[in-house]
């Protein structure tokens, strides 16, 4: 199997209720994947799958396979799974009582940097990526929670980036900020689909259109559509993902 | 979608809410609008008993005050300030000191914190973050059912289970592991400080726990869902999201606890050696403010009794002051640290000077090797690290489960001692209606008669019902008013009033019921109504804080769905928001009926015991708490013994099963209310 | 909330019965309870004799053994109908009363010093003085020379001695440090005579509840030494206790026997005040008579002369009262014996019931017939 992670099979349960339906998807190496569909019915559900999150959840129960790189995911620690794949979340969760840098700075504690230059360096490096060191610069000891909402979510970008993760989850990133944090974020996106791979849920299609190389269109937990943003838009296969984007309904 | 939602809910994510936005001007604007509604007679004098009760309660604090004021004039115009540094209590030649006491207070009070804290929060750690959930809801429930257990039983299971396991096996140990040395000097008793600084911290574990328990859960979970999604072990997670932002809860809750061991009488006089000196070690004997109290209050002659109003109002100082910075930790610590803009730790200007303000060095590809320096990938980790990761979370909830077993101890042992030795009684129906037996000395008969509780249990019911009779109307309305007529200044005044008063020692409640009485109606003291007086005063605060919590939790929105039909404001009230708060109000009666039933120092201070029916307000009335202190922790007279046993099973039951009640109503106030 | 007002409701019902406010109609009817209290001395005694006179009739007594300081302070409160002390009244509390308190001796008891040496099987014999230091501090161990001389060819423990005291204002200790002044000028000098004495720091020192505590105390603590009421002490097996010096310098065993001729000797050579008068300056230790026990009392209700004085006074209370002090100086005397308590001297008897024909109520004397 070719690309960085795998789905084979996947069917996913909360409580009695099935969520996911045998799911099978590959995610490329490198690239935006979005994932669009009517609200809610599964697509949270898939991201929190990949990273294992899902298994926190009181209830759940998950079926089938998700090969990162080719090894299945359950077959590996949940504390590394969880460091190889990152999770930005739609509301932004700075740690409430801790300054900027010790934000940014807890992954690369939790990994065992511990000496003040190595944090440092993997802080500074972070804030650059995300494109905030410019905005904190004069004061990275700030708490987090005193920036203002689009700063907080790129914190939290530049928090899950510094764990060196080779997969980043986004779920929503930009649906609680305003057009210019907005903005802002998409042009972080696209800077960052270099070096990972990126997989955003979004219910917002023209920034689906904008941000990403392919799409994924979910509907009651299946997978109705998966090829290039282009296609999915523009020619799409199946009827019910043109009646979506059109507007049709959603 | 947030990760407390079902997924089958498939509904639309909620909009983006920042917390701290202050209300839009036009809800101000509805507000004053809505309280001009309803000013007719009936809804003023409703709103002018709503004010009167909450004066009420700021009056009674006041009075309390004043009177302890009062009536320690006396001794402290005799001997001034020489009364904190004085080491004797000699009623013979009137010569009165408090340092003794002061010592012992807190050297008990702050042993009990040592042994408590980490146990209540290992506790509480275990049930928020280790314990699955399906175990959750039964182990919480056992914890705060240690709550229940009235202090006078925990004193009466000590003397005979803590006290000789101390004494015997636990003093001897530590005698003999550092020789003797310092605080272990004393020959090993089992009825010493340390004893009474253990049964302290058993009496006071369930409300740290309690409290740490909240703070933990007041935590958002989405904060220990994005530290896990950085790739943190559970306890990892748990440190970062959660224990570092509820350390200013845990705080305010250690306060809290200490005032209640420093404020506590039963347990020490039952363990302590109640001997008027400066406790030199572990080992030795010593007393406490509360106990000094609640030995000698009613024998003293009004000189000494005006040494022990201003020993009382010591003990008042120290609570009210622990309570004050209680509160003042938790605002302080929500206060943000220093804004935008001050480089405290000068952490940016030297990652400025490291690594200049440019843009990162190329990229140099996903191929090539790693740069110097950097720290290699995660997945090429050595493997011991995460062994270490792994051991530590282990240990954390190895460590955890541990403090939870212990914390569980006590209640067992409790339980198990008063079925063994007052089962055999309580399960004859004639203990329950007859009358305490003569004191028994072995060589009076052969055999000893039971006897029962009967007038006990009728005593406990009366007392306990009089004051909820005019307790629970009084508080109701105080926290009507702190709820729905307060403003501003008032309200503040009124809440803080309720709460410090909650906070004062039973024991000194007592102390103001027996000045006041004796003042003012010196026939009523020794009275079931001077005992029912003082519950009532216990009660008064619960029920006002708990009706405010209550009736906050009702929607904005119902209150404006009857006014808006034209209700005026009492009826609004009376009508639509007390019946959506019912469960919450039921759970605060059940709360104060269940401390005034256990309380022991006030009654014994004011209600006399009785081996009769009850005879009339104006007599002497028994009670459960009354027996087992008596005829339980204070005598040795085996049959009397047999029926405190039986007694303190009694009152247990009672306890937890109002414990119990009122747990099950908090549940259904959770519930979706169909009618809301 | 209904549901919880009428449970509130039903359990005031249960009092409703008995009425809230009981006052007897003030002619003379029965059915009363008289509310007592005091030492703790008395209270096996109390016990048995609540439960006769109640059998006897149709009032009732309700005792408090909360100590004799306690009653005091009530009486003066007028929140009793008597007090029971082993203590009379200071000459300062005499004066302090409200009215005219009537001092009724009822019966006579001791103390008891108790210890605990594992291993020493006779009773160890002790003098005021001696014990008097070792309250104080000064002898410190049971190996010292001032207990050894007392008792040769006993083989002591050098352990520290745990002393025993009341933690309460107690007429037994009245009457030990009554003894203990006696006999050592140092105890007299410093804490002195008293229901409740600043007691100095010894070594080792531990204080209990009534008398009944201090017994069980010193039964399981090795190496300890207390003072006790006698019934308390001879109906705990096992418990050691002294033989004490008397002023004839012989070492009596506290027995009932022993106690009770102590009573009447000292009665014999005592003049008694009248019962209305003040009697601060009476006491029953220290009998001379060559085999009298030396901590011997008496034992004294209180109540007013004046009985409107008293608790809820009316007739019918003191009437109550009246038969109550009857009872006790008649059959209650026959079940003294066998608690160990001693039997009134038939002088005192005369002397009580003499007083007793003095309660008025309202300036009436009171006669309702007996029942």
């Amino acid at each position: 199997m070719s690309g960085k992670l795998n789905v084979d099979g996947l069917n996913a349960w909360y409580g009695r209720q099935q969520v996911l339906y045998d799911l099978t998807l590959d995610l490329p190496e490198s690239g935006v994947t979005a994932v669009i569909g009517p609200s809610g019915c599964g697509k949270t559900t898939f991201l929190r799958c990949l990273n294992r999150l899902h298994d926190e959840l009181p209830g759940a129960r998950v079926d089938g396979r998700v090969l990162l790189d080719g090894t299945d995911v359950r077959r590996l620690e949940a504390t590394e799974v969880r460091a190889r794949i990152g999770m930005v979340f739609q509301k932004p969760t700075p740690f409430s009582h801790m300054s900027i840098y010790e934000n940014v700075a807890a992954g690369p504690r939790l990994l065992g940097l511990h000496r003040r230059e190595d944090l440092d360096r993997a802080v500074w490096a972070s804030l650059v990526r995300a494109g905030l060191w410019e905005e904190v610069r004069d004061d990275v000891d700030a708490l987090g929670t005193s920036l203002s909402g689009g700063q907080q979510q790129r914190l939290c970008i530049a928090r899950a980036i510094a764990v060196e993760p080779e997969v980043l989850l986004m779920d929503e990133p930009c649906s609680a900020l305003d057009p210019i944090a907005t903005a802002k974020v998409e042009r972080l996106i696209a800077e960052l689909k270099e070096r990972y791979t990126i997989v955003i849920v979004t219910h917002n299609l023209p920034q689906a259109r904008r941000v990403s190389d392919r799409t994924a269109f979910f509907y009651l937990g299946k997978v109705v559509e998966f090829d290039r943003t282009s296609a999915v838009f523009d020619h799409p296969k199946e009827a019910l993902t043109e009646n979506y984007v059109q507007g049709r309904f959603g | 979608m947030t990760a407390t939602q079902s997924p089958a809910d498939c509904t639309e994510a909620p909009p983006y809410d920042p917390a701290g936005r202050p209300p839009t001007p036009a809800g101000r604007q509805s507000d004053r609008r809505l309280r001009l509604v309803g000013l007719n007679r009936i809804g003023r004098a409703f709103h002018g008993l709503a004010i009167a009760t909450a004066a009420g309660v700021v009056a009674l604090l006041g009075a309390v005050v004043l009177v302890l004021l009062e009536a320690s004039g006396g001794s402290s115009a005799r001997t001034g300030p020489a009364f904190l540094v004085g080491q004797t209590w000699d009623p013979v030649h009137n010569v009165y000191g408090a340092l003794p006491a002061i010592s012992g207070t807190i050297a008990t009070s702050g042993l009990a914190l040592l042994f408590a804290v980490p146990v209540a929060i290992g506790v509480a750690i275990f049930l928020t973050e280790f314990v699955p959930r399906r175990l959750r809801e039964p182990i919480a429930a056992l914890v705060d059912l240690s709550a229940a257990v009235p202090s006078v039983v925990w004193g009466f299971w000590a003397i005979l289970v803590v006290a000789p396991f101390v004494g015997h096996s636990v003093e001897p140990v530590l005698a003999r592991w550092t020789g003797g040395a310092g605080p272990f000097a004393r020959p090993p008793t089992g009825f010493d400080v340390l004893s009474a600084s253990v049964v302290l911290a058993i009496m006071v574990l369930p409300t740290i726990s309690a409290i740490s328990r909240s703070a933990l859960g007041a935590v958002p979970r989405s904060q220990r869902e994005a530290a896990l999604s950085l790739g943190a072990t559970r306890s990892e997670a748990a440190w970062l999201s959660v224990l570092r932002p509820a350390r200013s809860g845990i705080v305010a809750g250690i306060l809290l606890g200490f005032g209640r061991a420093a404020g506590e009488a039963v347990i020490v006089v039952g363990l302590i050696g109640n001997v008027y000196a400066l406790p030199t070690s572990l080992f030795a004997q010593g007393q406490t403010i509360a106990g000094e109290i609640l030995n000698d209050l009613n024998s003293g002659l009004p000189p000494e009794r005006s040494a022990l109003v201003e020993l009382g109002l010591l003990l008042l100082v120290v609570t009210v002051l622990v309570q004050l910075a209680a509160r003042g930790i938790v605002r302080w610590a929500e206060a943000s640290r220093p804004r935008f803009g001050s480089d405290r730790s000068g952490r940016a200007t030297r990652i400025l000077r490291e690594f200049g303000s440019g843009g990162l060095p190329p990229d140099p590809g996903p191929g090539a090797p790693a740069a110097p320096g950097r720290r290699p990938h995660p997945r090429t980790r050595p493997g011991h690290r995460r062994i270490v990761r792994r051991a530590r979370g282990i240990a954390a909830v190895a460590l955890t489960g541990a403090a939870t077993t212990l914390a569980l101890l006590p209640l067992v042992s409790v339980l198990g001692t008063a079925i063994s030795f007052g089962g055999v009684a309580a399960v004859h129906p004639s203990f329950y209606t007859s009358e305490l037996p003569a004191a028994c000395p072995a060589i009076a008969q052969a055999s000893c008669p039971i006897g029962g509780i009967g007038p006990a249990i009728q005593g406990t019911l009366l007392l306990v019902g009089l004051a909820s009779l005019v307790a629970v109307p009084v508080g109701i309305l105080a926290g009507v008013y702190l709820s729905e007529y307060g403003r501003g200044r008032g309200t503040s005044i009124v809440r803080l009033a309720a709460d410090l008063l909650v906070g004062i020692p039973s024991v000194l409640i007592g102390l103001f019921v027996v000045v006041v009485l004796l003042q003012g109606a010196p026939a009523l003291d020794n009275t079931a109504l001077a005992g029912a007086l003082a519950l009532g005063v216990l009660m008064v605060p619960i029920v006002t804080r708990a009706t405010e919590e209550a009736l906050k939790a009702v929607p904005q929105a119902a209150r404006e769905a009857a006014l808006a039909l034209g209700f005026p404001r009492h009826r609004a009230t009376i009508r639509v928001v007390l019946p959506s708060a019912r469960y919450g109000l039921i759970t605060g009666i059940f709360l104060a009926v269940a401390r005034a039933g256990g309380e022991t120092a006030a009654v014994v201070l004011t209600a006399f015991g009785s081996p009769y029916w009850f005879a009339g307000l104006n007599h002497p009335v028994s009670s459960l708490t009354l027996v087992i202190f008596e005829q339980g922790s204070q005598s040795s007279y085996s049959n009397w013994q047999a029926d405190a046993w039986g007694a303190a099973l009694v009152l247990l039951v009672l306890m937890l099963g109002v414990s119990v009640a009122a747990r099950l109503m908090a549940r259904g106030a959770t519930r979706p209310d169909p009618e809301a | 909330m209904i549901g919880a007002l009428a449970v509130i409701v039903a359990v005031i019902g249960a009092g409703l019965p008995l009425g809230w406010f009981s006052y007897p109609p003030s002619n003379c009817s029965s059915g009363v309870t008289l509310d007592g209290e005091g030492a703790s001395l008395l209270l096996p005694l109390m016990s048995e004799w609540e439960g006769a006179f109640r059998a006897n009739g149709s009032d009732a007594v309700n005792y408090n053994p909360a100590g004799a300081g306690a009653a005091i302070s009530s009486l003066s409160a007028r929140a009793v109908d008597f007090a029971a002390t082993d203590e009379p009244l200071s000459a300062s509390e005499y004066k302090g009363m409200p009215g005219t308190v009537l001092t009724l001796p009822v019966t006579g008891g001791a103390l008891a010093i108790v210890y605990h040496l594992p291993g020493v099987v006779a009773p160890l014999e002790l003098s005021g003085d001696v014990l008097a230091n070792v309250y104080l501090g000064t002898v410190a161990r049971w190996d010292d020379s001032a207990i050894r001389s007392l008792n040769p060819g006993v083989v002591l423990p050098s352990q520290t001695i745990i002393t025993v005291h009341r933690s309460d204002a107690a007429g037994t200790t009245y009457v030990l440090t009554d003894y203990l002044s006696e006999d050592s000028s140092t105890w007299k000098e410093g804490p002195g005579t008293g229901l409740q004495p600043s007691w100095p720091s010894s070594p080792e020192q531990h204080a209990e509840q009534g008398n009944s505590k201090v017994v069980q105390y010193v039964a399981a603590t090795p190496y300890s030494v207390g003072y006790a009421d006698l019934t308390d002490v001879l109906g705990t097996p096992g418990l050691q206790y002294a033989r004490m010096e008397n002023p004839a310098q012989n070492f009596v065993l506290p027995t009932a026997l022993d106690t009770a001729s102590a009573i009447a000797d000292r009665s014999r050579n005592t003049t008694f005040p009248s019962a209305s008068g003040s009697w601060s300056n009476i006491s029953m230790v220290n009998s001379p008579a060559p085999g009298d026990y030396p901590l011997a009392t008496l034992s004294y209700f209180l109540t007013f002369q004046t009985a409107e004085l008293g608790l809820h006074s009316s007739l019918a209370r003191t009437d109550a009262i009246q038969q109550w002090l009857h009872w006790v100086l008649q059959a209650g005397q026959a079940l003294s014996g066998g608690l160990d308590y001693a039997t009134l001297p038939s002088n005192l008897v005369a002397l009580d019931e003499a007083a007793i024909g003095t309660i008025t109520f309202d300036g009436n004397t009171v006669s309702c017939g007996l029942h």
